[in-house]
């Protein structure tokens, strides 16, 4: 038996036409096709259980309260949650970004030490608490505290274990919290915590606060804002903004009034002349100074020269405050005092104090641990004034759920070289993390313990508490607990062993709180006042914060880099807004580069030319130049907090008269 | 073109007035659909390494934001200058231009509630879509998605993960639609009659100011219905009628003016002739 | 010359039929075999021993939830409520003194019994089913993994298949439908408890004490029981039912 060729030839065709009858060429096309839409490394989906958790998440300033969507136990988004007064169903983009953030790689993998320039080791977290305590009971009562944590409990652990170790230095992050506490609670004498009924308001004016968009409990505010300005129906009520450039606030407000940077309190001063014009009075034994104060500095002339708003617009303005059945006024600028009291004379003036739509002084909430500090002693250091003074240089300094190596505005990097060990309890690896003497992981704000207690602003009084969401993935602990098992090596009684305990104390603590408290009857800070007329005459920095590009503790998210505009970053270059008149007259254009220079500190900047800025007004946005984190942040645009330049005036630090140059380059 | 007729017509109406350009609608749209940060390095590709970075975030060109959001400002000089904020999802047309042109039917109106469809597995990447959508809702994978390190844990189970060359849009979260139907009847409602807020996009449930409202464009008891209708409602280039399902209000003129975006003096001749073609 | 003789001898047509031939029968009996690795599932499991030994419902495991969608694979917690194993961690360092570490308490799998600890929670009672539930447990349970079954119903990520919709669907009415309808064929007559599952799910699963293989298929990775779009359509339009794009994708 033999094969020839004419053999071969039939068994071929033969063969091949065999192929076809079978289905072996149809299914491998077809399966061919199908392994072309499954490359092994596009990740596939998980499958089961969809649930909605509540939580909380503090990775914007005021936090948002928020529900968690899981599936199959694993968290995969955030939503808002409707049941929370807080949120009404919306959320912050910071927060809208907080899953993805739970599993990034800029996040603190577990304890660290530093062993040299930028050289870390890792430890554990026994070594680490036995290292700290070992330097803590060097240091005696040379200890700070650098707290970032603007409503949570976890400030009275810190401040509790502080004073057990004989130290008061316990300094907050600069927030509008600190300008308005500061005010009312210090200058003024007034009692309470200081908020704002804007839901029930039928005119609101914003005096300077970026409440729409980063000032105060944006979410809450935005909700207000919604429900006064029904869709397709006439608006109940009347939102104005005043401020020195158009913002994503004024974008939505019915109206914009531009204000000077350096003229917010004469402003709000000017506002109090016209109503005092018009009949108004206070009970306070300061009305009489005030009087001849506004007659002497802040005459409706005098205020058109620092503010640049007419007398007759701001006649006009005191006119529909006058008329408004619910004025209510939302005063607060480069976390200025004197702006903050201004903004409260207003509103007493108006009659606002404790009333449905009006200013508000909720009752504090007991602090539950015994030594800590209540909330206004809180908010009494000045940390910009200390460490310019050299006040500020503590053996071991504590920084909790802050970033002030960044966020500071103008000493913000002097703060590790002030301190001999610095301690940074940080989520993620962020400026202050980089140069920190121990890092200690804090975890996630879904994998730990944590509440808001009255984030500043509200207008009743709120508390809400949050429990792990999904076990930490990471060598991480809640810092506030990690402060509780501290103190207990240390052999210091804080009274609680345990932060979850801590929590259900404050929350009993909490519905005590009910009512309004404070009176009429308070002095009118009047020599943080009388020095509001002053100004530098040259090019005033206005320094905005947009959630969405970060915060002065938080960088850019992931998924926030495509919504910030070309026309805000470019590559790495940021941009600043600046008036055509501006522009002209400092010869620039759209497109130019420039070198923004105040206190010996210089960032580069592309122009933007943008009418909605007030002539003489160079609008730079915060939150771009991180020198730490992922690329999503890192090396993008200047930090625009080391051009605030920082002034001592009476009440505390404040950055309202930031003059800068500019230059082209 | 032939239009199919729908009983349900999911539509979307954006006040504008409300909406202050947080960008937490477009945050929640990436991370409720999958669609990675913009990395610039792939660790696991040596070879794009070494040759080119992927794009940087701030070339508009190149990122994938199916829910994009617009700055306007009416042109005038200060202090008369006003700025308004335009979120732009697909407007799942009545008659969408990107439909007819596609070569493989990856793209289709035809299901029940107006949403035009888009299928990755069958999309050739061809992008001829894109060019036909003068809304520029439709973006093109230029790379392949990549999360940073252990973030694709967190991937929503909403959307199927696109691989490079495909082209993709926003669909209305049609999958919430989907699981809506499911849980309407688990609990005894007719899927075709879905209640108000049964079934919600990502964006309209994370809108702190409450700027965009959905519902059934067709359905009298859904607010949307009610506000299409209003006289402070527009559509993007309605000239071009293609019957967006996505509507606009704004009670300031310059805003509902840009949002044809006509050559000055022809808007009402457009309009009209239009609709004219279409009836 | 012996080829020339052979050709002559073979004729004309016979090395035609003969290659045909070769090729089909290759092409139909051997080729989807060889299309599809068997993989074994993670552990052998018994619906009989749960069904019958236990008297469970399928409605225990396999249920829609409030939101209308479906359990599939149940989960460990609820896999627990039964197979109660207390503290894992101290399961998992009873088993690490037999086996010296706790990296390796799997190695107690290669002996049939014991420990005390291990066996004192087995609730079978036939010794394929303990060392299953042996299995189970040291595997999974103890080391808090959920069980990666392989679906034998795989739809790609691209796919939006909803139980509910197809949970009124009955065996009579697909039946009877004109034209073939596949799979449905095999299982009109099974239609006692009004359940469909056997349509597209393994036949009489209830009744099996096995889990056999789930076949792989080599290029695509997908299940050979995976329906195809195809299958999903024609059955759409013999129910009148849309075949809009997005009825199914996602």
């Amino acid at each position: 038996m033999g094969l020839n060729r004419r053999a071969f030839i039939q068994f071929s065709v033969g063969g091949t036409l065999g192929l076809l009858v079978t289905p072996v060429i149809w299914k491998t096309l077809d399966d061919v096709s199908i392994w072309t839409q499954n490359w092994g490394w596009i990740p596939t989906l998980k499958k089961g259980v969809e649930e909605r958790v509540p939580a909380v998440s503090k990775l914007c300033p005021s936090g948002c309260a928020l529900r968690v969507e899981t599936v199959g136990g694993e968290p995969y988004s955030t939503t808002g949650d409707e049941d929370n007064p807080l949120s009404k169903g919306g959320l912050c983009p910071i927060c809208a970004d907080a899953v993805p953030l739970l599993y990034s790689p800029t996040r603190v993998q577990g304890p660290m030490v530093r062993t040299g320039e930028g050289q870390y080791q890792p430890v554990s977290w026994d070594e680490a608490k036995k290292l700290l305590a070992e330097k803590l009971g060097a240091a005696g009562s040379s200890v700070a505290v650098i707290s970032g944590d603007d409503t949570g409990s976890g400030n009275e652990v810190f401040s509790a274990l502080l004073a057990e170790l004989g130290s008061d230095d316990y300094y907050m992050m600069p927030s509008p919290q600190m300008a308005a506490t500061r005010a009312w609670n210090g200058l003024m004498g007034g009692e309470g915590q200081i908020g704002y009924d804007i839901a029930g308001s039928d005119f609101v004016l914003f005096a300077g606060a970026d409440a729409l968009s980063s000032w105060g409990p944006t979410v809450s505010n935005m909700n207000a804002f919604a429900e006064s300005h029904p869709a397709g129906e006439k608006a109940k009520s009347t939102y104005v903004y005043a401020g020195p450039a158009r913002n994503h606030t004024s974008s939505v407000c019915d109206s914009w009034v531009p204000v000077h940077p350096e003229g917010m309190s004469a402003f709000l001063l000017g506002l109090a002349y016209n109503l005092i014009t018009e009949g108004r009075y206070l009970e306070s034994g300061d009305f009489a100074a005030l009087r001849s104060l506004l007659a002497s500095k802040y005459s409706p002339a005098q205020v058109e020269k620092l503010t640049g708003v007419s007398k007759k617009s701001l006649a006009e303005l005191a006119g529909k405050l006058l008329r408004a059945s619910a004025p209510v006024v939302v005063a607060d600028y480069g976390c200025s005092p004197a702006v903050a009291a201004a903004g409260i004379i207003v509103n007493l003036l108006l009659g606002r104090m404790n009333t449905w739509g009006g200013m508000v002084a909720l009752p504090e909430v007991e602090p539950v641990l015994g030594s800590a500090l209540d909330r206004p002693t809180r908010f009494a250091k000045d940390l910009p004034a200390d460490v310019a003074s050299g006040a500020f240089a503590p053996k071991v300094c504590l920084i909790y759920d802050a970033n002030p190596v960044y966020g500071l505005p103008q000493y913000g990097e002097k703060i590790a070289e002030k301190a001999e060990f610095t301690v940074a309890f940080s989520t993620f690896k962020d400026e202050t993390a980089a140069v920190a003497d121990l890092v200690l992981p804090a975890a996630h704000p879904f994998e730990r313990y944590d509440d808001l207690v009255n984030p500043f602003g509200v207008a009743n009084t709120t508390y809400v508490a949050s429990s792990p969401v999904v076990k930490p993935s990471l060598d991480v602990m809640g810092a506030p607990q990690f402060a509780l098992d501290l103190a207990a090596e240390m052999g210091l009684d804080l009274g609680f062993e345990n932060f979850e305990e801590v929590l259900e104390a404050k929350a009993e603590a909490a519905e005590a709180a009910v009512g309004t408290v404070g009176s009429y009857s308070v002095g009118l800070g009047l020599p943080a006042l009388s020095d509001a007329d002053k100004t530098s005459g040259q090019l005033a920095l206005y320094a905005y914060s947009q959630l969405h590009i970060g915060s002065a503790s938080m960088a850019t998210t992931p998924h926030n880099p495509t919504t910030i505009r070309d026309t805000e970053l470019q590559g790495k270059q940021m941009f600043v807004r600046i008036n055509s008149e501006t522009a002209k007259a400092n010869g620039l254009k759209a497109g130019s580069k420039v070198r923004l220079s105040a206190n010996g500190v210089e960032c580069q900047a592309l122009v933007h030319v943008d009418e909605g800025v007030m002539p003489g007004v160079v609008a730079a946005p915060l939150g771009f130049g991180h020198t730490a984190w992922d690329e999503f942040s890192m090396g993008k645009g200047g930090n625009v907090y080391k051009l605030l330049t920082v002034s001592a005036g009476s009440g505390g630090s404040a950055w309202t008269g930031s003059a800068v140059t500019i230059a082209k380059m | 073109m032939q239009v199919k007729e729908f009983k349900i017509k999911w539509g979307m109406v954006i006040d504008i007035d409300k909406c202050s350009g947080c960008g937490a609608c477009m945050v929640s749209c990436q991370v409720e659909n999958n669609i990675a940060p913009m990395t610039q390095e792939d660790p696991h590709n040596h070879l794009q390494m070494m040759t080119t970075k992927r794009d940087d975030p701030s070339n508009k060109l190149r990122t994938l934001t199916w829910l994009n959001v617009y700055e306007l400002n009416n042109g005038k000089a200060f202090p008369e200058h006003d700025v308004a904020y335009l979120p732009r999802p697909c407007m799942q047309c009545g008659h969408p231009a990107c439909v007819p042109v596609c070569p493989v039917v990856a793209t289709d109106k035809n299901e029940e509630g107006g949403i035009v469809s888009q299928i990755y597995p069958r999309c050739i990447g061809c992008r001829y879509c894109m060019a036909a959508c003068p809304y520029h809702a439709r973006y093109f994978n230029w790379w392949d998605p990549l999360w940073p390190d252990g973030m694709d844990k967190t991937l929503s189970p909403n959307a199927s993960v696109r691989p490079r060359g495909v082209v993709e849009k926003c669909n209305f979260c049609h999958t919430r639609y989907m699981k809506a139907k499911d849980r309407a009847r688990e609990e005894g409602i007719d899927p075709m009659e879905l209640p108000e807020g049964y079934y919600v996009p990502a964006c309209v449930e994370a809108c702190p100011t409450g700027a965009i409202v959905f519902g059934d464009l067709n359905n009298p008891e859904h607010k949307v219905a009610q506000l299409a209708k209003s006289p402070h409602s527009f559509r993007l280039l309605e000239k071009l009628g293609l019957d967006p399902q996505v509507y606009y209000m704004s009670k300031r003129e310059w805003v509902r003016e840009q949002g044809d975006n006509h050559a000055a003096g022809d808007h009402n001749s457009a309009v009209k002739q239009a609709s004219q073609g279409h009836e | 010359m012996e080829e020339m003789r052979a050709s002559k001898q073979y004729g004309g047509a016979l090395p035609f039929l003969l290659g045909f031939l070769v090729v089909a029968v290759a092409g139909w009996v051997l080729f989807p075999d060889i299309l599809f690795v068997d993989k074994e599932q993670p552990f052998r499991f018994s619906h009989v021993a749960h069904v019958e030994g236990q008297g469970m419902l399928c409605e225990d495991c396999h249920y829609f939830r409030e939101d209308g969608s479906f359990a599939g694979f149940p989960t460990n917690e609820e896999c627990a409520m039964c197979h109660d194993i207390g503290d894992p961690q101290e399961l998992v360092d009873a088993l690490a003194e037999v086996t010296g570490s706790p990296d390796n308490i799997e190695d107690v799998l290669k002996q049939e019994e014991g420990p005390e600890a291990l066996d004192y929670l087995i609730l079978s009672a036939e010794p394929e089913d303990i060392q299953a539930e042996r299995a189970f447990i040291v595997k999974y349970l103890a080391q808090g993994k959920e069980v990666p079954w392989y679906n034998y119903q795989f739809q790609p990520d691209n796919v939006f298949f909803s139980h509910k919709a197809h949970a009124d669907l009955t065996m009579a009415q697909v039946a009877a439908l004109e034209g073939g309808h596949g799979e449905a064929e095999a299982a009109e007559a099974d239609a006692e408890d009004g359940t469909n599952c056997n349509l597209c799910h393994l036949e009489d699963i209830h009744l099996r004490s096995d889990t056999p293989p789930f076949q792989e298929n080599v290029m695509t990775g997908y299940s050979k029981m995976t329906m195809k779009m195809w299958q999903c359509e024609r059955c759409h339009a013999q129910m009148h039912q849309s075949n809009a794009c997005y009825v199914c994708h996602k």
